[in-house]
């Protein structure tokens, strides 16, 4: 599921969650994990509104807590609607 | 001595001095007293999706709260209860509380193969049954006892990591037991004294325990060999001496506390029924080991428990009695 393609057809007015890949969470590179989710983040922001950021599951049974923590840092680092409009 | 030594030598009977040993079948309240979710509350259906580092911290964590149950309340015994329960994860916390206290603790689990009171859902069927086809119960039971055994000696092979089994298959309701004796003798006493039998063979003790009356089956459970007995519930008309009159003085008795005072009695009542169970118990001056006539379950004040084990702390000592 892409974020883009999603809004095209569900329109602005309806907010959307998630998106970060939780299979390059578990089992990607840091690198990867990192650049997806920035591109989750960059994507849900993307209209100003409507988007709740979190993984495209949930924290399950066995993925590494420093993954999360990966991700969760990414989130408080640019996940900030007024630091994108600086 | 080492708790775990004075357990043994209260199990056979010895005179010990000192305080009378203490324990629980399940001391359910660790969440009031330690903040740490009980083992059987937990929930661990996706044990095997967990990282390697996660079950490690839980298994760490459930064994940290046995042994923190134990130093608190200075119990000489550990019950565990295994969770998950299968072969591998039971010998891991077997092995986790034994590397963390060595040879301090009598450590038990559960090993009874013979049937209990059945639920209200089957009682019907299982009473038809006992009548109709009793060797279709016997098989069963047959089954049962060597799966129990070749669980004992897979542990024994492992380094006995365990020193005895708790048989808690419930035979009696407060009024009388389940099994008259007839059926008793048929269902119940060929396994029960296989399992005792071979238990002690690997070098396991046998604690018996059954809630309820006991009295009309209690000859037949002495014969059957256990180390001791327990409950001893007075809210089914158990009481020490006369129980000791049918047993004798070589089979060790385990608990009388009433818990029925405990929960709902004042706290007057509680502590009277405590001190008449330290004074009954120890009247022989051996082979008693205070506890409830249950266990800690939840829902028993903490406070309660806690008075009962304050009780015993003053009052619960040969030296000074």
């Amino acid at each position: 599921m892409s974020l883009p393609e999603a809004r095209k057809i569900v329109g602005p007015d309806i907010a959307l969650c998630g998106n970060v890949n939780c299979g390059l969470l578990q089992t990607g590179t840091e690198a990867e994990a990192k650049a997806d989710t920035l591109r989750s983040l960059r994507e849900g922001m993307a209209d100003g509104r409507g988007y709740i950021f979190c993984t495209s599951n949930c924290v399950y049974t066995g993925m590494p807590l420093e993954r999360y923590e990966l991700m969760n840092g990414i989130w408080r680092e640019y996940g900030n609607y007024d630091l994108i409009r600086k | 001595m080492t708790n775990r030594e004075r357990f043994i030598k209260t199990l056979k009977c010895e005179q010990i001095g000192g305080q009378v040993p203490t324990f629980e079948l399940v001391f359910y309240l660790t969440m009031e007293a330690f903040g740490k979710v009980h083992p059987l509350h937990r929930h661990y259906d996706q044990w095997n999706q967990m990282s390697q580092t996660e079950r490690n911290l839980h298994m760490n964590e459930m064994a940290q709260i046995y042994i923190d149950t134990a130093e608190r309340y200075g119990h000489s015994a550990i019950f565990v209860h295994c969770n998950p329960g299968d072969y591998d994860n039971t010998k891991w916390l077997l092995e986790t509380i034994r590397e963390k206290t060595g040879d301090e603790y009598f450590i038990m689990m559960h090993g009874d193969s013979t049937w209990a009171i059945p639920d209200g859902d089957n009682m019907m069927d299982f009473a038809v049954q006992m009548y109709e086809e009793p060797e279709v119960l016997n098989e069963i039971s047959a089954r049962r006892t060597e799966k129990a055994l070749n669980m004992a000696r897979r542990l024994h092979e492992e380094g006995h990591l365990l020193d005895g089994f708790a048989l808690c298959s419930d035979y009696c309701f407060n009024t009388n037991p389940f099994f008259n004796e007839e059926s008793f003798d048929e269902l119940i006493v060929p396994y029960l004294k296989e399992i005792i039998t071979e238990y002690r063979k690997m070098g396991y003790y046998s604690i018996k325990h059954t809630d309820g009356n006991i009295m009309p089956i209690l000859k037949q459970i002495a014969d059957c060999k256990p180390d001791a007995i327990h409950s001893l519930d007075p809210q089914g008309g158990v009481s020490i001496p006369e129980v000791r009159k049918i047993i004798g003085t070589e089979i060790a008795l385990c608990g009388n506390v009433n818990c029925g005072l405990l929960q709902t009695g004042t706290e007057e009542e509680a502590r009277e029924d405590t001190l008449r169970s330290l004074r009954e118990g120890m009247a022989i001056g051996r082979g008693y080991i205070f506890c409830s006539s249950n266990c800690a379950y939840t829902g028993l004040p903490l406070e309660r428990y806690e008075l009962m084990n304050g009780i015993w702390r003053e009052y619960g000592n040969y030296d000074r009695v």
